[in-house]
């Protein structure tokens, strides 16, 4: 009896001791995110899915994209394998801070409010503004005409608020750009509310949006930028995405990037390339 | 404290407090819910009692055609039966005339959640018909009363007693239900916090803002409800 007894005790007690050098070892194994994606081998990317041709999918299902391809150029630099995880306008930033991903690459505009919750890496790597598009029937010519109009827009957009401030419209968000233009189709609003650039290449690739036009003058110009975590473990890994776009730039292999997706055309990435 | 330091407590940053903006968007998308609701809740309880009365009727044809409709909107998901209505149906209707004749997205929200408790209070009114004691209905016959009254004096009343508990689950359901609009931009209690979330970044506040608020909704039906059942209850009829 006393023998097991004696052997009970000693398990105890080494069990209690392992747990003690575990919580100890956690809190000494705390490292920052750049070492921790080198271990791990991949970056986790937050990329959107729909829209075309920053971030969407091919007929397979993998995600294809001016930023898919960005991302997958960073990566490089990093010597790590990338993983794309889908996200919309409206949860990109929650994904960010918990976690889920690690860095935002999902056309989000650089704001003063979003600075205030995720670090915006700098330099910018696209720039857009903000337009509307509509039928001519319509009659939308002058941002004034928005004025206490219906306009389908996408949830999360940071110009939503502004026109339904600034212009008292009632802006319906959905989910996404195909959810907007079913609705615009349907009558449920008089003009799509969205980036200028990406309205124009939509446009041009559906065929039955061809009797639409984008007619305002754009406004709001828009600065595009990846974003990390806002505790100092993203510092390093924010310097490392910062150098990787500025070489990106500077090199011009950025715009290079952008011209077979129809976006060579570019005046912010013309204006980065230093030639 | 100025409401701005209320609401800006701690971590936290609850805009609806002392955001003019944000505030009265949101307030009216709780009247916008509360209509939404009473419009389903008066179509559904009233379809749901007259087809289920019809069911038990017991002629064929319309017997097949409501359990049609009864498997339809019920073994298919709401979210699914809205989308089909506003995109697809309404893709049609968007078609024709021209565009002028547009069908609004509270519309089409009315109409899908409408149907989907329609499906499962057919069902709830269907159980507490057959429910019903048949000593009562063979009395009506011994006194020949008429069949008109037979349904309205006793029929419908006893199965309004017997169907509350089921049908306040089912409108529970569709208050829930109401939620599903935010898909289609209708702007209710869950599209106008996911805009106030996205505008100003408060995920976690309006997450708790919406929980008390449903709540609230809900036990304000629930209250009516359990009241309605205390007033209609028969006087030694059912455990006491």
């Amino acid at each position: 009896m006393t023998n097991i007894t004696k052997k009970v005790n000693s398990w105890t007690r080494c069990c209690m001791a392992l747990a003690i050098v575990l919580a100890f070892s956690s809190g000494l194994a705390k490292a920052d995110t750049l070492s921790d994606i080198k271990a791990a081998g991949t970056v986790k990317f937050g990329v959107k899915a729909d829209v075309k041709p920053w971030a969407y999918v091919d007929s397979q299902g993998n995600p294809i994209g001016f930023e898919i391809d960005m991302a997958k150029k960073l990566a490089e630099q990093m010597g790590v394998k990338t993983e794309f995880i889908t996200v919309t306008s409206s949860n990109r930033i929650q994904y960010l801070e918990q976690g889920k991903i690690d860095i935002v690459l999902a056309t989000m505009s650089d704001t003063p409010k979003r600075r205030k919750v995720v670090h915006m890496v700098e330099p910018h790597y696209f720039a857009d503004a903000t337009n509307v598009m509509s039928k001519p029937a319509a009659g939308i010519n002058g941002w004034q005409d928005i004025k206490d109009q219906a306009l389908c827009g996408v949830n999360g957009a940071f110009y939503n608020k502004w026109a339904a401030k600034k212009y008292g419209s009632e802006v319906k968000a959905f989910k996404g750009p195909p959810e907007a233009i079913a609705a615009l189709k349907q009558g449920q609003c008089v003009g799509f509310l969205y980036s200028d650039q990406i309205l124009r290449i939509t446009k041009d690739e559906n065929s039955d949006l061809s009797d639409y036009v984008i007619s305002l003058k754009p406004v709001n110009p828009d600065y595009w930028g990846m974003a990390v975590r806002k505790d100092s473990d993203s510092d390093t890994l924010a310097e490392a995405i910062s150098t990787g776009i500025t070489e990106m730039h500077e090199s011009g292999q950025l715009l290079d990037l952008a011209k077979p997706y129809g976006l060579g055309g570019n005046p912010f990435l013309k204006s980065k390339t230093t030639d | 404290m100025s409401l701005e330091a209320i609401g800006t407590i701690g971590n936290f940053d609850f805009t609806i407090l002392y955001d003019d903006f944000d505030r009265n968007r949101f307030l009216r998308s709780i009247i916008y819910t509360m209509s939404i609701s009473s419009a389903c809740i008066v179509i559904s309880t009233t379809l749901g009692l007259w087809l289920a009365l019809v069911y038990h009727s017991g002629r064929r044809i319309p017997r097949l055609l409501i359990g049609g409709f009864v498997a339809i909107f019920r073994n298919t998901p709401p979210l699914i039966q809205l989308y089909f209505f506003f995109f697809g149906v309404g893709a049609f209707f968007g078609g024709l005339f021209e565009g002028s004749l547009v069908i609004s997205a509270t519309t089409w929200a009315v109409i899908a959640i409408s149907v989907y408790i329609t499906a499962f209070n057919i069902e709830s009114f269907r159980a507490a018909i057959t429910g019903l004691p048949s000593g009562c209905f063979e009395a009506a016959h011994a006194l020949a009363l008429p069949r008109y009254l037979i349904l309205f004096k006793i029929t419908i009343p006893l199965t309004i007693r017997a169907v509350l508990p089921s049908l306040t689950n089912n409108l529970v359901e569709l208050i829930k239900a109401t939620s599903y609009a935010y898909t289609i931009a209708v702007p209710e209690i869950l599209y106008v916090s996911s805009q106030i979330w996205a505008d100003e970044l408060n995920v976690v506040e309006m997450m708790i803002v919406m929980f008390v608020t449903y709540s609230a909704l809900i036990g304000c039906l629930i209250y009516f409800m359990k009241s309605l059942e205390k007033k209609l209850a028969l006087p030694g009829y059912g455990a006491s």
